[in-house]
């Protein structure tokens, strides 16, 4: 039960994630899991660490899955003041790694795009693009307001319509939460096709190449 | 006549006793026992080749090729080469190419930098992987995708107001820079 409660101050927040693995429902992923032509190699980009659940659903597809761990890249630790637009790219594409022609089906960014300042947001988009072909799909998490809590959590899929959350290997990282306006507008290869308000505030959105590119 | 027929018979299932127990001793299942141990203490520059199963628990860099053997890096193994063999299980630290040909498992005290090429995989709670993993499920795949039993918790978007307006409008070519 989504519950808004009012803490010292008076503030409404809504109700602290606990930091025990649990699940939590999505409504949008089976759309995205829907559209996977099984008769083709399917090619995913996960932008987080490996979880044995996510392995295991998509050891059900022909794949491969990229498992990028960007949480724990030093990327994440650059001052984005101090680089270049061009360069904090350069620091993402190193750190994708990706080899030369991959071009990703479905990207899973979850609530990676809240952690990274609006330069690097851009920055990002650069070293995406390349990667993304004119039916790639994603996932992710933004805020509908910037006061949103982001819980320091990792995440899985359980099933297509179930997500296994799991708490976060690492000290909470300073956030950037971005509303779907700021996606919009610091993320233009992806259009934004559906979205979700959660009960925390947050907003689940499933994306698609911008048709603009 | 009747004699004969049997005796060849007999003949015919020892040469084959015989036959199996020369191809078991001679190319043991990758689950049997044996297997040649690279101790914690020992260090290996090269490539590693063989007809039996191995245990790293020390360093090794190059290349491991154990086609139809299991390949077991330990807690304390150090691993810097691609990995060929019938079944690889990671507790260890190991960067590089993995490609089992029946199955690859990755411990839980596990630490992988690399790609993987295996019809199964298995990642155990808490290992650490970074890389890309081959799947190919000999099977076809039949998701099921079951519909949440609670609808009320969501709401959709559209349904929100357009609290976001005072943003600026999107700059479509802006950020398109570069990429190709």
């Amino acid at each position: 039960m989504n519950r808004v409660y009012s803490d010292t101050t008076g503030v409404l927040r809504p109700p602290v994630v606990p930091l025990m693995p649990h699940t939590q429902q999505t409504l949008l992923f089976p759309n995205l899991v829907k559209k996977i032509d099984l008769g083709r190699r399917l090619s995913v980009l996960e932008i987080g660490a490996a979880l044995p659940e996510t392995v295991e659903f998509f050891s059900r597809f022909k794949c491969r899955v990229h498992f990028a761990a960007m949480f724990t890249d030093p990327v994440l630790q650059l001052p984005s003041s101090e680089h270049s637009e061009a360069e904090l790219a350069k620091h993402f594409s190193r750190a994708f790694d990706f080899p030369k022609g991959t071009h990703f089906d479905l990207c899973l960014f979850w609530d990676f795009l809240n952690y990274i300042d609006d330069k690097a947001l851009q920055a990002f988009n650069i070293a995406i693009k390349p990667f993304c072909h004119k039916t790639t799909r994603a996932h992710a998490f933004t805020v509908r307001t910037l006061d949103t809590p982001f819980p320091n959590q990792l995440y899985g899929i359980e099933q297509a319509h179930m997500f296994k959350i799991r708490p976060g290997l690492m000290q909470q990282m300073p956030r950037f939460p971005k509303t779907q306006a700021t996606l919009v507008n610091l993320l233009p290869c992806f259009d934004i096709d559906q979205g979700m308000l959660l009960p925390d505030g947050r907003l689940e959105v499933l994306m698609s190449a911008s048709r603009a590119n | 006549m009747f004699e004969k027929h049997r005796n060849s018979k007999q003949d015919h299932s020892r040469t084959q006793a015989s036959q199996d127990s020369f191809t078991a001793s001679s190319n043991p299942p990758a689950t049997s026992g044996r297997a040649a141990v690279i101790g914690p203490g020992i260090q290996i520059n090269g490539d590693i080749t063989g007809d039996e199963n191995l245990i790293v628990e020390g360093k090794v860099t190059g290349k491991i090729k154990l086609e139809s053997h299991q390949v077991d890096i330990g807690q304390s193994g150090q691993v810097t080469a691609d990995i060929t063999a019938k079944v690889i299980k990671i507790a260890g630290t190991v960067r590089g190419d993995l490609h089992g040909t029946e199955k690859v498992v990755i411990s839980r005290s596990g630490n992988v930098h690399g790609n993987i090429v295996a019809p199964r995989m298995t990642l155990e709670d808490g290992a650490i992987f970074k890389g890309s993993i081959d799947m190919d499920p000999r099977e076809p795949a039949n998701p099921v995708v079951a519909k949440p039993a609670v609808k009320k918790v969501v709401k959709k978007t559209e349904d929100l107001p357009k609290a976001a307006s005072s943003e600026k409008p999107k700059q479509s070519a802006g950020y398109s820079l570069n990429g190709g």
